[in-house]
């Protein structure tokens, strides 16, 4: 019994989290990292439980000013601030926590955020990962449905007519027409193999630039969605890292997409400007919007960080605007790589 | 599914015209596969378009309901079709641009050799009409 009491005594001072227990506004128990809190810094309990009390006043109960804090601190975690003696900054969320509320005692937390956020970080790489993965997935679902679908399906309808044009006693009429129908089998499957050759990796963007493979990809979106989509652009791209041209490509592509899946748009406008000191990229659509503030962690806002974070990895400024009805703006800038 | 192949322009677009005025669908078009290299299919009859949209499409076989009837020369419709996102194989552009809820196509055949060459396709923009096996029988009354 004796011993158990000593852990918890022992987990209590060696928590991460500064822990102070008042009763009557008067500091009872301290553990030993809001001791050091205390002695090296000067973050005093008195002035910590000043800042509790502050901030529940602030949440608009001033009704209250001489009682305990209430219970309902408990959703109130106050940010606060400090240096240590090395001079560098410390970030803690002081938390309430009634421990005996008839006989006032309490508990104030200090939660270090630092750990928090790298935890939060964490947690949000690896949500990341799992969507990064799960595109890759489909995407790759989608091309071996592609090549079932059309290609195989292409390639088959062709054997078909050259059976016939061997087996069947026909007309010469009706062997140059079916002739021509394989033909025209044979060109679109070539087309669809072609599409999706693009679909994969564009090899106009290796032979000819970033430009002519957006309009390439425009042309072909276009196509497929009746949805007008406009490339206009004459910046040189002869100074971008075959990265950087990458980068700007797929979003290209993933913003188009996200367009035509999302918005309903009517038009979207593709724009690509030389600055002296940059290359920006504009993709606008005029479609329904959304508002970008409410990202929780669903499909929509990863695509978003997932374009973020390819940008930044590259020193590229990323932003998005949009508003509910009053369509989406995606603009990516990179700095040119300094020549000399 | 062998039909009588109209064989001009005009033709084309009084079939077009009489699937709507027989009817009540609120869009109808035909897709045709040009003579031409790269040979495309495009819409190139349409009634009562909300926009010129139409005319930017290049049908791909297989794909949409339009697609699926060129590639299989079977009737096909669906009335689910704003559920159908641009990756999805189902995905219809003609439904995307003119705003059909329900649709229903059938092959356009070349008389001598049976081979596709085109489909028609008629639906519902309101999303309460559906359209069935029966849509499909009245759209083949049109052309048979």
């Amino acid at each position: 019994m004796l011993e158990s009491i000593n852990w918890i005594r022992d987990y209590f001072d060696q928590s991460p989290d500064a822990v102070m227990i008042f009763q009557n506004d008067g500091l009872v128990l301290s553990n030993r990292l809001a001791q050091h809190l205390t002695n090296q810094i000067g973050l005093s309990p008195d002035y910590i439980l000043q800042i509790a009390k502050n901030a529940w006043q602030q949440h608009g109960h001033n009704d209250c000013a001489n009682c305990q804090i209430k219970s309902r601190m408990d959703f109130v975690a106050v940010p606060i601030s400090s240096r240590n003696p090395q001079g560098q900054k410390i970030h803690f969320s002081l938390v309430y926590k009634p421990l005996e509320s008839k006989k006032g005692v309490f508990a104030l937390i200090l939660e270090n955020r630092e750990q928090q956020q790298r935890l939060t970080k964490i947690e949000e790489q690896r949500q990341l990962n799992q969507y990064v993965n799960r595109a890759h997935e489909r995407e790759r679902q989608r091309i071996s449905q592609d090549l079932h679908d059309s290609i195989a399906q292409g390639v088959y309808s062709a054997i078909m007519g050259v059976r016939r044009l061997h087996h069947e006693d026909l007309s010469t009429l009706q062997r140059a027409q079916i002739s021509q129908a394989v033909e025209i089998q044979l060109q679109e499957t070539l087309a669809a193999i072609k599409g999706m050759a693009l679909d994969i990796r564009p090899s106009v963007l290796d032979s000819f630039g970033l430009i002519p493979a957006v309009k390439a990809l425009a042309k072909r979106l276009q196509e497929n969605s009746g949805v007008t989509i406009n490339v206009i652009g004459n910046a040189s791209t002869d100074q971008l890292t075959t990265d950087v041209e990458n980068v700007l490509y797929r979003i290209c592509q993933e913003a188009i997409n996200n367009a035509l899946r999302h918005a309903s748009p009517n038009e979207i406008n593709v724009i690509i400007t030389d600055h002296p000191r940059f290359i920006q990229l504009e993709v606008l659509d005029d479609g329904r919007g959304f508002d970008p503030q409410q990202h929780g962690f669903n499909g929509h806002s990863l695509g978003l960080m997932n374009m973020n974070e390819r940008v930044e990895a590259l020193n590229g400024a990323f932003s998005i605007h949009s508003k509910p009805n009053a369509g989406t703006t995606i603009t990516v800038k990179f700095p040119y790589q300094q020549t000399n | 599914m062998v039909t009588e192949e109209p064989s001009t322009i005009y033709d084309y677009q009084k079939l077009v015209n009489r699937v709507y005025h027989h009817s009540d669908f609120e869009f109808v078009g035909i897709a045709l596969q040009a003579e031409l290299y790269p040979y495309p299919i495009k819409w190139c009859f349409v009634a009562v378009n909300r926009n010129e949209r139409f005319r930017k499409i290049t049908l791909r076989r297989g794909f949409g309901i339009a697609g699926l009837v060129l590639r299989t020369g079977k009737p096909f419709y669906s009335n689910d079709l704003p559920k159908y996102t641009l990756s999805s194989a189902m995905y219809t552009p003609i439904a995307g641009a003119e705003a059909l809820t329900a649709a229903a196509a059938i092959p356009l055949s070349s008389s001598t050799m049976g081979v596709v060459t085109g489909v028609l396709l008629a639906g519902y923009r309101d999303g309460k009409r559906q359209v069935s096996q029966e849509s499909v029988k009245q759209l083949q009354g049109f052309i048979h």
